[in-house]
């Protein structure tokens, strides 16, 4: 399998029609084994054709294991999975020289930890220590991790997909802001409905299951991943989307009386560029060739949504992120002319 | 896969701003409509406001402030015209918005002005920059060619129509404030016109003169008050204070007793030129012409007797009545002349001679004085009584009724030879009229002349709150009698205000009409007046009885009353309510009765 890097020319080229037709594909696959949740597998699409990384939050149950590894199996990518736990060590992630005997010879040969695959799945990421967790930091903004002061470089695309419970929160050790950060999304793993829970236990409980088929590879990913930053924009757009990141912090002029009274800290730049480029992909998945403001307002919410750093009145009077999110939604209304 | 398209063309571009053009009108309309709604919502509301305040308070300017706001609103609405003039992006983003475009058009457009730099991935983005201009012109094609209808603004239109609603019963239901507008424009105009009388008479006072001549001193003060007048024509109050001031100090200045030294001053001066030249060679009695006369005459004293000495000084001593009537100084040096001519020193009586001319022409400077002062006080009368008859009605005063008017001038008649019977008695004057009290705010109506010359009996002050505004007078029914009622129309303020009255208009002096003023100024306690009597009835009763005729105590030769009919005559010459030329007419008249035997 070919690893071509995201700064190189396009080698293979690869339509926006293409792209649609891939990505459709994609989602059909995987729609084959998950039931119901087609936000939550298109925000996770966007996740990794944007080449960044997701968070998924819901109760146990919903299928997020099971949404990785069906995603790693239509692809047909190198999976690896890591269940984290209070006594996971950083080296247990990225991995560590062990001392080999070589042509007689003992030598110290670095062993690669479970993070040197193409999607990761970091299940329960916050069971870990934070020492373990920042583990994670540099392969995720880096894409490399440091080893005894040596860089081993992860194949693109490199995607880590974190699992986190909402419920049992205790001894857990919650994300920092600095992590939180790195991921492109925090996806909501919403309850199935009744019709597709029907739909669940039918295909679960039946002599079969239903398994996917891979339709793309790493090489597709990594076109997909470079056509989509290609994808023009235009400046109100971009400004839209920098208004909306501004009004989540607190002292911003168009911040909504919601963010003033219950946000300690808005979204980074990083927050900016995540709408931006989420934007990108989500239009061309729409099958247009220009980022819309509805393509900003679309992917609002799972990429500001863990950027928006509530107070304690916030936490206090169960404030949530998202709805914080839609008020700015609201207050900061797109470009109208009349 | 399939490969990029390749790079991009204009040609995309200009078919995409060609076809935005259109839109481009219609938004523009749009945009007009919208904001032509707007300003006429705004104009209506603000005429609606205009209207109703123009009947809350009187607002002469308020034609012209609705023709303003008419104005101001095309106005308006012609720099938001082109202020509102939408740009192609502005259309390219409204269509987007309009037709859900997804913010195609805008995007093709904006990235049109955009170089994509050095980017690793300029062939990809160009391509994809091309491609979506075809997408935007496709979007472009497929759009709804009716797009951006004029919308008009539901609130705006219905503010219109309700502020509309309301402005026409506004315009059209009687304003009571038009008749307040309407005074005042009266007033104004008279305010001009008085205005330009005051001017007349300075011009006519200061012509040729300058200070410390008192009449160039009112000459200014004249063009200062008609300033005042033009600038200030609202300033009714303080207008008529400032003339009633003026009027009252001219009249102060005036000589209580000038026209009967005039008068004398013009006999003296006739008398004068009959004794020096022996004719009657200065009819008109003027004082310039008796000097010269006096100076050939003192020329001559050397060649005349002494008997004619004599006779001229006892023929000036018979003018000393006269002279002493026309001043001191005429008196004395008329005194002076006769006693040398009767002394025989002809140097001390040409010395008294030229004294007594230069007297006369002293006198009658300060009569020419007096007269101007005079006509200028009744300028100012005048201008005073007009300006009050023009301002606003509004509650007069409460006034007294009429005194008791009296024969003063017996009726005559006469049958010569013939005992004929005297003229009838004058019907006794009716009382006058007490002014009614004013009803309500209206100005009292009393103003019925009296009739007859029955003390009145009219005594009633006007009462009640309300200022009223009354008058009687007595009116004599005998020929040549006259009321003279002491007080007219004058009164003492019960309202708050004090205002002008109009009521005495009404008053007539029968046929003396166009011989006195009318006499309709808000009078005052002490004021003197002088009402002649309408013409009597008296009837003439021819004797028809046969036998010696008698005496007829009933005749009177005019010699022995002229001097009486006289004084009363230059008694009356003196108050201010007689013309000047009426002034002088009667003056010459007596005058030259008094010429005669």
């Amino acid at each position: 399998m070919t690893q071509p890097a995201l700064d190189q020319p396009l080698v293979t080229g690869l339509s926006p029609e293409g792209f649609a037709d891939r990505a459709q594909l994609i989602e059909r696959e995987i729609q084959r084994v998950i039931v119901g949740q087609d936000a939550l597998v298109r925000q996770t699409l966007i996740c990794l054709v944007a080449n960044g990384h997701a968070l998924l939050e819901g109760v146990p149950g919903l299928g997020k294991t099971m949404l990785v590894r069906t995603i790693a199996e239509v692809l047909d990518c190198t999976f690896n999975r890591i269940q984290f736990t209070p006594d996971l060590m950083p080296a247990d992630i990225v991995g560590t020289n062990v001392l080999v005997e070589e042509s007689g010879q003992r030598v110290f040969r670095f062993q690669p930890g479970p993070v040197f695959a193409n999607l990761l799945l970091a299940d329960e990421i916050n069971r870990a220590t934070p020492k373990t967790q920042s583990a994670l930091l540099e392969a995720m903004q880096e894409q490399q991790v440091s080893v005894a002061r040596e860089r081993h470089l992860l194949s693109p695309p490199f995607f880590v997909l974190a699992t986190q419970n909402p419920l049992e929160m205790e001894g857990t050790y919650p994300l920092p802001e600095a992590q939180l950060d790195r991921f492109l999304f925090k996806l909501w793993v919403p309850f199935p409905s009744e019709a597709d829970l029907i739909t669940i236990v039918e295909r679960t409980t039946g002599s079969t299951t239903a398994h996917a088929q891979a339709v793309a590879d790493a090489s597709e990913i990594v076109a997909m991943q470079r056509l989509a930053r290609s994808v023009p924009i235009a400046p109100h757009v971009t400004a839209y989307a920098v208004s909306v990141l501004a009004a989540t912090h607190p002292d911003g002029p168009r911040a909504p009386q919601l963010v003033r009274e219950y946000v300690r800290y808005g979204g980074s730049p990083r927050g900016a560029q995540a709408l931006v480029l989420a934007g990108k992909i989500n239009a061309l998945l729409e099958g247009r060739y220009n980022v819309a403001t509805d393509d900003i307002r679309a992917v609002a919410l799972p990429a500001l949504r863990h950027r928006v750093i509530r107070n304690f009145e916030g936490e206090a009077e169960g404030i949530t992120s998202d709805a914080i999110v839609r008020a700015v939604l609201d207050a900061v209304a797109p470009p109208a002319v009349d | 896969m399939n490969p990029l398209p390749p790079t991009t063309s204009e040609s995309t571009i200009l078919q995409l701003r060609r076809g935005l053009r259109p839109y481009q009108r219609r938004l523009w309309l749009r945009r007009l409509v919208r904001d032509g709604a707007r300003i006429a919502a705004f104009v209506a509301a603000a005429g609606l406001v205009l209207a109703g305040a123009a009947r809350l308070t009187p607002l002469g300017w308020a034609p012209l402030a609705a023709a303003a706001m008419v104005v101001a609103g095309l106005l308006a609405l012609l720099i938001d015209a082109a202020r509102v003039r939408p740009t192609l992006a502005e259309t390219a983003m409204a269509l987007d918005s309009e037709q859900g475009l997804r913010d195609r058009l805008a995007s093709a457009l904006a990235l049109s002005e955009r170089t994509p730099g050095n980017r690793p991935d300029a062939e990809s983005h160009e391509a994809l920059v091309r491609l979506q201009r075809e997408d935007a012109l496709r979007s472009l094609a497929a759009a709804d060619r009716r797009a951006f209808r004029p919308r008009l603004p539901q609130r705006a239109l219905a503010s219109t129509v309700l502020c509309a609603a309301l402005v026409v019963p506004a315009l059209m239901l009687p304003n009571p404030q038009s008749a307040i507008l309407a005074a005042r424009e009266e007033q104004r105009d008279a305010a001009e016109q008085q205005a330009r009388r005051l001017d007349q008479t300075a011009d006519r006072l200061g012509t040729g003169r300058e200070s410390p001549d008192p009449r160039a001193d009112v000459a200014d003060e004249l063009r200062r008050l008609a300033k005042s007048l033009r600038d200030r024509p609202a300033d009714l109050d303080e207008h008529l204070a400032r003339l009633g001031s003026m009027e009252d100090a001219l009249r102060s200045r005036l000589e209580p007793g000038a026209e009967q030294r005039a008068a004398a001053m013009t006999s003296l001066a006739r008398s004068l030129s009959q004794l020096a030249t022996g004719s009657d060679s200065n009819p008109a009695g003027d004082p310039q012409h008796a000097a010269e006369d006096l100076d050939e005459m003192a020329e001559g004293l050397d060649d005349k007797s002494p008997a004619e000495h004599a006779e001229l000084a006892r023929r000036l001593a018979e003018m000393e009545p006269v002279a002493r009537q026309a001043g001191p100084e005429a008196r004395g040096a008329l005194h002076d002349a006769a006693s040398a001519l009767a002394r025989g020193e002809t140097a001390a009586a040409r010395e008294a001679l030229a004294k007594l001319g230069d007297a006369l022409e002293r006198g009658q400077r300060q009569v020419d004085l007096n007269r101007d002062l005079a006509r200028a006080a009744n300028d100012v009368q005048g201008a005073r009584r007009a300006l009050a008859g023009s301002g606003p009605t509004r509650a007069g005063q409460g006034g007294q009724p009429g005194q008791p008017g009296s024969s003063s001038i017996p009726g005559s008649s006469a049958a010569p030879g013939q005992p004929g019977s005297s003229g009838q008695p004058g019907q006794p004057g009716q009382s006058g009229q007490p002014g009614q009290p004013g009803q309500g705010s209206q100005p009292g109506q009393g103003n019925q002349p009296g009739q007859g010359s029955q003390p009145g009996q009219g005594s009633q002050p006007g009462q009640g709150n309300q200022p009223g505004q009354g008058q009687g007078q007595g009116q004599g029914s005998l020929g040549g009698g006259g009321s003279n009622a002491r007080y007219l129309g004058s009164g003492t303020g019960q309202g708050a205000t004090r205002g002008p009255t109009t009521g005495n208009r009404q008053f007539g002096t029968g046929e003396l009409d166009p011989v006195y003023a009318d006499f309709d100024r808000l009078g005052r306690p002490g004021d003197p007046s002088y009402i002649a009597g309408s013409g009597g009835d008296g009837q003439i009763d021819p004797g028809s009885g046969q036998g010696a005729g008698t005496g007829n105590d009933g005749i009177v030769p005019y010699t022995d009353v002229y001097q009486e009919f006289q004084d009363l005559a230059i008694t009356t010459l003196d108050r201010s309510y007689v013309p000047v030329d009426v002034k002088d007419y009667v003056r010459d008249y007596f005058s030259r009765l008094g010429g005669g035997p």
